[in-house]
């Protein structure tokens, strides 16, 4: 089953097209110094979040940490950055299964690859450049976009 | 939004001469930003004992100096909400328009000051007409606003810039952006300065550049200091309020690897009512941090763990605690003054999102 999973974000942008989620274009990532490895077994309850945190190099040489969860949900296992478009706050996975900012209160699907829903991010969550490998999901790498904001 | 001082000490002398233990109760008030509440939290046992239904997004807080009125912003409707302190019920509210955000009054009660957020205006309300008196356009988008409590000569506002996109996104939303006068906006203009208001003409008299979005402000009670959170600087900016000019530029001390490599912001500022600190924090370091403003430059005095993203600060009147909302956690930590150690956390109901806090000493019934 595990082996089977469908993933979320660039790797699975058919499948997001297909169920009518954010289809916009593949972005261009920077690379983690390790790549995050999630073994399946970690995400075997639906909705039940695995948080971890990836390390990569800014333009500017400095090391920056970025936030995540990897989660299964209904569909499929799916990996979220955790920073909120916004002002960059840390979005939590709510009981209603829905990424709430505890800052500003965007709401983001992760039924739909983190497509925004309210409030003032205006935007999707930024994605990551994950793949399935064997029993585990990988993580390399975090859209590129995200690092004007971090400079 | 803080109870002027010498008001206070009149308090707490009237009630120290008629020996009237329930002369006044002391407490704390909680937008619950994420939901439509304010939480009543009793200082005296620092426990929640009420719930008032306001409306959606309650943000803004303000009292009168004699604790008798509290004014509240409620951001997702657009009022502005008149609350009796004494019984804590609502007894009126006005319709102000969307984007309501941080508020403050005049220490005669008369004007309440109110920034829309998405309109580049600030609303001068007066309570007595229960009327919009006059309005000030700024740059940027309307969040903050403080007096100095001991001189209410003047209001501070500090207008944030938010992303162009954002901009251009809601405009798309709303129709169009507004200006003041309710007209169409033809163009947005970031702001980086923190505006003085004099509360005589209700007309900016003068601006201090910060280098940034200016986020939120907090004045020393004699008006001659004021500390600045902006936004792309993990610290505090400490602007001398005679020259008009920043005089000092404040960095957080970063002690993990954590906190070097995580990104944060500073967010929540506010001066003890002794007047010797000034408190902020990192946000997404969990992080409050106290200075010593006795002496210039500020100096490290403490740094305080919360456990969660702090956001707003406030202090109970006697300084002897400081309040910390945890939007993140739902909760309020309650940190001693003195040890600067935390001492309780009050739980909130879950999505609830407390942010704006305000201690109010109101007159019993």
């Amino acid at each position: 089953m595990e082996r089977r999973a469908l993933i979320g974000g660039a790797a699975a942008s058919l499948a997001a097209a297909a169920t009518g989620a954010d289809a916009s274009p593949s972005p261009r990532f920077l690379p983690f110094q390790t790549p995050v490895v999630i073994a399946f077994p970690q995400l075997e309850a639906v909705w039940a979040p695995a948080p971890f945190r990836a390390r990569f190099t800014k333009s500017n040489g400095e090391d920056s940490v970025v936030p995540g969860i990897a989660v299964r949900t209904p569909r499929r296992i799916e990996a979220f950055c955790t920073y909120c478009p916004h002002e960059l706050c840390v979005i939590k996975l709510t009981d209603d299964h829905q990424l709430r900012c505890p800052c500003h209160f965007s709401l983001f699907d992760p039924l739909r690859d983190g497509a925004w829903i309210a409030g003032p991010a205006m935007r999707r969550t930024y994605r990551f450049d994950h793949r399935v490998k064997g029993p585990d999901l990988v993580i390399t790498g975090i859209e590129a976009d995200l690092e004007r904001r971090l400079l | 939004m803080r109870l002027a001082p010498a008001i206070a000490a009149c308090w707490l002398l009237a009630l120290g001469a008629a020996g009237a233990a329930r002369a006044a109760t002391t407490k704390l008030y909680i937008a619950a930003t994420g939901g439509t509440q304010v939480y009543v939290v009793d200082v005296a046992t620092n426990s929640l004992v009420k719930t008032l239904e306001v409306g959606k997004s309650p943000h803004g807080i303000a009292a009168t100096t004699d604790g008798r009125w509290l004014w509240i912003a409620t951001e997702g409707d657009g009022k502005l909400h008149k609350i009796d302190a004494v019984r804590d019920v609502e007894t009126a509210s006005f319709d102000l328009g969307p984007y309501q955000q941080e508020i403050e009054i005049t220490n005669d009660g008369r004007l309440l000051y109110t920034g829309r957020f998405m309109d580049g205006c600030y609303d001068v309300f007066d309570t007595a007409k229960e009327s919009v008196v006059a309005r000030i356009p700024v740059d940027g988008n309307p969040h903050n606003v403080v007096k100095a409590a001991n001189d209410d000569r003047y209001m501070y506002l500090s207008p944030m810039s938010i992303d162009p996109d954002t901009v251009a996104k809601s405009a798309i939303k709303r129709g169009t952006l507004r200006d003041c006068a309710g007209k169409p906006k033809t163009a947005y203009l970031p702001n980086d300065k923190v505006y003085i208001a004099d509360t005589r003409t209700n007309t900016v008299v003068g601006t201090i550049p910060v280098g940034g979005s200016p986020r939120p402000i907090a004045a020393s009670d004699d008006g001659r200091r004021l500390y600045a959170d902006i936004d792309g600087w993990l610290g505090f900016l400490v602007i001398d309020l005679q020259a008009r000019k920043v005089i000092e530029r404040v960095k957080f001390p970063l002690v993990t690897d954590d906190e070097k490599t995580t990104f944060s912001r500073a967010h929540g500022i506010w001066v003890t009512p002794d007047q010797k600190e000034v408190w902020t924090a990192s946000v997404n370091h969990g992080v409050v941090y106290a200075y010593d403003r006795t002496v210039e430059p500020v100096r490290l005095v403490a740094r305080i763990p919360v456990g969660a993203a702090p956001y707003w600060i406030s202090f109970s009147p006697d300084d002897r605690m400081g309040y910390i909302s945890l939007s993140e956690g739902d909760a309020i930590a309650v940190i001693d003054v003195a040890s600067h150690k935390l001492v309780k956390t009050i739980p909130l109901p879950k999505g609830s999102g407390p942010k704006t806090t305000q201690v109010v000493v109101a007159p019993t019934p």
